[in-house]
């Protein structure tokens, strides 16, 4: 096909050494397309953290969650308008593999760790998501459960907005807790709600391989009439 | 002997012995070792800043985007020359969480959340600024000059896309600090909406200069990017007044208002 030649020979959208580029008269940092870029360090995500639990209490996780896939569907039509422009070809005719490699370099470029996307081996409906030296658990070290909302959050929008049908997205490992990288499965919203429901009810947080487990052993539940 | 820290004082008020303890750090010089040029110095610390010709023992000047930020591919991860771990978001990260957080708490709630995170930040910014700039200029944090201190906080700020300020100490002696604050990432990324929106600021300000006065300060915006001004305009005092200018902006003063009320106090 004529059209996969230039498509080949793009590159990697964000391996530009001057991507983010500060002007230091102003302060301010943007990309090539003009987005205006800001630099979080960690005080700053650890007290807003601090802030939501201080104010929320016991309801912080859905909020910071919240937060999460608000910023993720606009990241996401972003990241769809920017690719666009790079390949010149429209975001939904670009193959899965490019897309999952496109959505990887963001993330590294933009200092969130490293994404790997694979379908769920014991159901292809589900996507496991690994993010190796995520930014939140850096932060937060030790957690009963796991720290890693705003990334859950953004994860669910994210693969919303790319795939065109609506996700959820659950944390279940985190290095808070001991484990290697952070690690999520986005899937349907009523079977990934089903699962925190479930998780909620747990006094301990389970394995992976065990949410894994109880969500391919449960059935989706009948929506009411 | 200074009391124990106080674990249940609210987030944006906390007590002098947290705030003084903050100043009895020592030198780090861990957090500047990427920074430093072996043989020039033996590290000893002075009363104050030793003028020293020549070659510095620490890179002071390290504010452009390829120095201040190292990028590691392999693990995906950004730090900047002090070995922290930050991150990049685009102006959507910052209307996101203003936006929800608003559906979530509620207008007020988003607000205190906002300066509360900001005051968290300031504070915590703080803690590892001070013991940097004494490992950094090998001298004694009290021989400092403030504007000295308060530009080297700021430049980090500046490379990491914040904007660029101004502070205004003229009327230090009746405890009115004024700030302006240019290209607010905040304001600028939520556009002309006619509401003051740099909670995060005001929080950032009042967590630092509560640090430095070593007792606890509020700060409010008088007015902003995001109201039609060119710029965004803070004041940083106690309570009573911060409270006061609050509600002259509440009531439609402007910031020139406000600061000539807040000088008759």
């Amino acid at each position: 096909m004529p059209a996969d030649a230039p498509l080949r020979l793009k590159g990697n959208f964000f391996a530009d050494p001057e991507f983010f580029r500060t002007d230091v008269t102003k302060g301010v940092t943007r990309t090539p397309t003009g987005t205006r870029i800001c630099t979080l360090p960690s005080d700053f995500l650890l007290g807003l953290r601090d802030a939501v639990i201080y104010e929320c209490g016991r309801s912080y996780r859905p909020v910071m969650k919240a937060a999460g896939k608000r910023w993720g569907l606009q990241f996401a039509k972003r990241l769809e308008r920017e690719l666009t422009a790079f390949y010149q070809s429209p975001f939904r005719d670009l193959p899965p593999g490019l897309v999952r490699t496109c959505l990887a370099e963001a993330f590294n470029a933009h200092g969130y760790g490293r994404l790997t996307l694979e379908p769920l081996a014991e159901d292809a409906e589900f996507t496991v998501a690994e993010v190796r030296d995520p930014v939140m658990p850096s932060i937060v070290r030790e957690a009963e459960r796991p720290v890693d909302l705003l990334t859950a959050g953004m994860l669910g929008s994210v693969l919303t907005q790319l795939s065109g049908k609506q996700l959820e997205c659950v944390q279940t490992e985190c290095p808070s807790m001991g484990a290697e990288c952070s690690r999520f499965i986005i899937g349907s919203t009523a079977r990934i709600t089903e699962i925190e429901e479930w998780l909620g009810e747990l006094e301990q947080m389970p394995a992976h391989e065990a949410i894994v487990r109880q969500l391919t052993r449960t059935q989706p539940a009948p929506r009411p009439a | 002997m200074l009391a124990e820290e106080d674990f249940t004082a609210p987030l944006d008020r906390p007590n002098e012995t947290t705030l003084q303890m903050i100043w009895q750090e020592k030198g780090d010089t861990r957090a500047v070792s990427f920074l430093r040029r072996p043989g020039v110095s033996d590290g000893t610390p002075q009363k104050q800043i030793a003028v020293r010709p020549g070659v510095q023992p620490y890179l002071h000047n390290h504010y452009h985007d390829r120095e201040f930020f190292r990028h590691d591919h392999d693990r995906g991860t950004l730090t900047n020359p002090y070995g922290q771990r930050v991150m990049r978001v685009s102006e959507d990260f910052l209307v996101a969480v203003l936006g929800s957080l608003e559906d979530q708490a509620g207008q007020n709630g988003a607000r205190e959340i906002m300066y509360k995170c900001g005051f968290q930040w300031g504070l915590h910014d703080m803690k590892r600024f001070l013991p940097r700039m004494q490992a950094e200029y090998e001298a004694e944090l009290d021989r400092m000059r403030v504007d000295f201190l308060m530009e080297q906080w700021w430049w980090p700020l500046t490379i990491q896309g914040w904007g660029t300020w101004r502070f205004d100490f003229r009327q230090r002696d009746k405890g009115l600090l004024y700030i302006e604050l240019f290209e607010s990432a905040v304001a600028q990324s939520v556009g002309d909406i006619g509401a003051v929106v740099c909670y995060f600021y005001a929080g950032l300000f009042a967590g630092t200069f509560s640090t430095l006065a070593k007792r606890s300060l509020g700060c409010v915006e008088m007015q902003c990017y995001s109201t039609g001004d060119d710029r965004c305009r803070f004041v940083v005092s106690d309570y009573e007044r911060v409270n006061a200018a609050a509600f002259w902006r509440a009531e439609g003063a402007t910031s020139r208002d406000i600061m000539s009320k807040l000088a008759e106090m």
